[in-house]
């Protein structure tokens, strides 16, 4: 069947004659195996029941939808005492809805409703008694905490938004239901607190959604380049996916906007600022002077990610009367001992350790450890024993590798520009890396998502924002209305 | 933070004429902020709406005057870096680099620019407080060159050879509409601030050095190699890197700049094409003269004040002269 005709049929409205229904609905969906229909009589009025296979609870379809149809069949009802008990006194399920067009009873078909057709009534009442199979809320994984919560969102959209509501009891605290996508007709919900999250920016985001001409949203990343106003310009995005309901929590009481995508675990935040990188639920479990250290140790980290390989070469290439003697006698021996440059060692090794990080994620977990062995003890070891690499670089790439693994977020962005600044080291020296080092700069600076600077609070300064970004706010503090995005209502408690 | 302007000789009479200096220039963009503050609107865009010639000449004034700075300022980061660092590049490269990462940057939005020159500052003030620690032990104040045969004329020596190292008046008279908020405080801050900044370098180097830094090509450069710290023998690493960025971002600024020019004048023109001829040009002009090593001759040439006098003072004075006062001015 072709996508116009099944679109035209979306379009129609029910008839009153069950049986057309019926043949519409078999032709539309070119008779599914995964469509059950049951027909009944009650009295003298043919209905049909349709569910989904699998997405429907066949123990909810029995107990809510069969028994009061039968129950009612022995009062002996005339069609319109049916559809009025169904319509208004039945109390089958806390979800019901009446449609009178195709494409609505298709989508909630779809999604786990059971629909009641009568004969000569031109609606569907559908019930939902969504039954199909979900994966219970587990441990986070990609964004592990010592002390925060242990819940992570899941893959269905109603568990998520119950994770969010949960920790916010607010009457301020608003879900938006948008569909996006032509063939996946993907749920998509948009949260924010009322009165924080700039009205502007959620009815931008909401016709931005409304715009999208994918087929299929499968998850987060299909939505951000168009929610992502910096997508294509910056390495960084200002839109994060988190995994944690707290954060997830935490950005809404700061004004941000949340959006649950059926089907991906990952949640999506925005606007967010290059700093909320480096804050962690941690953080606010811990001392102030602690969590303000650990802040540190984690920019310290993303420097060192990103400009320590690059650095090194550019040093020991170009600029090694800047060691100190004895370290330079150690480097120069070491680097005599290796017939290739430092930077091809180093580019050398970089890729080597992306291919091993590559195939650890991919690996099943009991083989993963198989990889680090043989990558981290084998290969290294092997490595400096041939004279292939000088013990220092590797040195410089262990360290590198550990700093980069301390802001998972930021990861993707750190891996192509360690690439860069090695290559910029490698060819130009510190020239090179001052050059790459601009570009980097204006690169963060370039990003502006909804009325809000990348740079924020910093630049432009926003001094109340800034207590919680180079040291963690105390809660005195954190008491007031404290973000670190712009937004209208700032000042609002 | 290059050099030193020719044929000053002592320390304290450059940094008094660097405050001096500043003093002057605060009060010279008085008109260009008020313009600003009133119109909201760049000199140039008023001068078209006074008059379509008056308008090409304004604008053509400016273009000349930033593609000219733009011109300096690729020559001497080409000059300098072949000339004092270890860079296995040919000058050739070292332009194309540091132009293409201005074309780059320059066609992003000038709050880009800001919030990259405020981050490059940052990074001007963490290099100097390096290089202050490391060279904190040489440092004397017997250093300074207190006697001064004729006060008056070297102390109008180093006010005239710092204001007319001033182009940053023309591009505040150019640029100050964009500000958001004061045009005022912030011309003032960033003025004070790099008063401030001159005369410390200044201080710095001449405490280390005498009278000798004077005769440097590049004095932080040599007070940057001078200057050791518990993990580095040198710092001009550090100044090596901050002075790059620093010649990167005033670069930007003016091809930013001169591409905005080039649009009023060719109202047809794309952004990136106007950019990459605002790139394409001092680039032409600087590269044979650094090919054939001729660039000490535009190091040493003396910087005409006329331009900033005209550009950043009268222009802007006229305008706001002829320019309807605002509502609330009325009132006033």
């Amino acid at each position: 069947m072709s996508e116009p005709y099944f679109n035209n049929i979306k379009k129609q409205l029910l008839r009153a004659d069950l049986k057309t229904n019926l043949d519409i609905i078999n032709s539309a969906l070119g008779k599914t195996a995964d469509l059950n229909i049951v027909n009944i009589t009650i009295c003298k009025t043919d209905c049909a029941i349709l569910s989904i296979e699998g997405m429907a609870s066949s123990q909810l379809l029995a107990e809510l939808v069969f028994e009061p149809m039968t129950e009612l069949a022995a009062k002996d009802p005339t069609t319109s005492e049916i559809i009025k008990m169904l319509e208004k006194h039945s109390l089958m399920s806390t979800d019901r809805q009446l449609t009178t067009d195709f494409g609505t009873l298709f989508e909630l078909l779809f999604s786990g409703f059971a629909a009641i057709l009568l004969d000569g009534v031109p609606r569907a009442v559908c019930l939902g008694i969504q039954g199909f199979e979900k994966r219970s809320v587990s441990v986070p994984e990609a964004e592990q905490t010592i002390s925060g919560a242990r819940d992570s969102f899941t893959e269905t959209l109603r568990t998520n938004m119950s994770l969010v509501r949960r920790r916010l009891k607010t009457p301020a605290l608003r879900f938006e239901l948008l569909k996006v996508g032509k063939l996946s007709v993907t749920d998509i919900c948009i949260a924010h607190i009322e009165g924080r999250a700039n009205a502007d920016t959620i009815k931008t985001i909401k016709q931005k959604f409304q715009s999208i001409e994918l087929d299929t949203i499968l998850n987060a990343g299909y939505l951000m380049p168009f929610v992502d106003e910096t997508y294509s310009r910056s390495v960084f995005s200002a839109v994060t996916v988190t995994e944690r309901p707290d954060n997830a929590c935490a950005a809404l009481n700061e004004g941000k906007i949340l959006v649950i995508i059926d089907g991906t675990p990952g949640c999506m935040l925005l606007p967010t600022v290059f700093a909320d990188n480096f804050r962690t639920m941690d953080d606010y479990c811990e001392k102030p002077f602690y969590a303000a250290f650990s802040r540190w140790i984690k920019y310290i980290s993303f420097l060192l990610a990103v400009l320590l390989p690059g650095l090194y070469t550019a040093l020991v290439m170009f600029h090694p009367e800047v060691f100190p003697l004895k370290l330079l006698l150690n480097l120069a021996a070491a680097e005599v001992a290796t017939p290739y440059p430092p930077v091809v060692e180093m580019i050398l090794l970089m890729v080597l350790f992306e291919i091993m990080r590559e195939a650890g994620v991919r690996l099943p977990r009991s083989v993963g450890g198989a990889v680090s062995i043989v990558g981290g003890l084998i290969i290294g070891d092997a490595a400096v024993k041939s004279g292939m690499v000088s013990q220092p670089l590797l040195i410089v790439v262990g360290m590198t590798a550990t700093a980069s693994f301390v802001l998972p977020s930021l990861y993707p962005a750190i891996s192509v520009l360690r690439l860069i600044f090695i290559l910029a080291g490698g060819f130009g020296g510190l020239f090179g890396i001052a050059v790459a080092s601009m570009l980097l700069i204006f690169n963060i600076a370039a990003v502006d998502q909804y009325g809000t600077a990348f740079t924020a609070p910093l630049l432009p300064l926003r001094p109340h924002g800034l207590t919680d970004i180079f040291s963690r706010a105390g809660f005195r503090q954190l008491v007031k209305r404290h973000t670190t995005i712009a937004n209208d209502n700032s000042n609002v408690q | 933070m290059t050099l030193f302007p020719v044929g000053i000789t002592g320390g304290l009479t450059y940094m008094t004429g660097a405050v001096i200096s500043t003093v002057l220039q605060i009060f010279l963009l008085i008109p260009a902020v008020k313009l600003a503050a009133r119109t909201r609107k760049d000199p140039c865009t008023l001068a078209f709406e006074r008059g379509k010639n008056f308008g090409r000449a304004t604008t053509l004034a400016f273009l000349l005057y930033f593609l000219y700075e733009a011109f300096r300022d690729i020559g001497d980061l080409a000059y300098f870096t072949d000339y004092f660092f270890a860079v296995n590049m040919t000058r050739i490269m070292t332009v194309l680099c540091v132009v293409l990462t201005a074309v780059y940057a320059a066609r992003l939005r000038i709050s880009v620019l800001g919030r990259t020159a405020r981050i490059t500052f940052a990074g001007v003030i963490i290099m100097l407080a390096v290089i202050a620690a490391g060279a904190a032990e040489d440092m004397d104040i017997t250093r300074f060159d207190y006697a001064v045969n004729d006060l008056p004329a070297e102390l109008s020596k180093a006010v005239y050879a710092e204001f007319s190292r001033c182009e940053c008046l023309a591009l505040f008279s150019f640029l100050a509409a964009d500000i958001d908020g004061d045009p005022e405080k912030t011309a003032k801050f960033y003025l004070i601030a790099k008063g401030a900044m001159i005369t410390l370098i200044a201080g710095m180097v001449t405490s280390v050095l005498g009278t000798f830094a004077f005769a440097e090509k590049l004095p932080v450069f040599t007070l940057a190699a001078a200057s050791e710290n518990l993990i580095t023998e040198r710092s001009d690493a550090v100044f090596l890197i901050i002075w790059v960025m620093t010649g990167i971002v005033k670069l930007t600024t003016l091809l930013y700049c001169s591409a905005r020019c080039l649009r009023l004048l060719r109202p047809k023109d794309s952004d990136i094409g106007s950019v990459f001829l605002a790139g394409l040009i001092p680039t032409a002009a600087a590269l044979p003269l650094l090919l054939v090593y001729g660039w000490e001759k535009v190091i040493y040439s003396p910087r005409p004040a006329a331009p900033i006098i005209i550009l950043g003072l009268i222009l802007p004075a006229y305008l706001l002269h002829v320019s309807p006062k605002s509502a609330h001015e009325r009132e006033v």
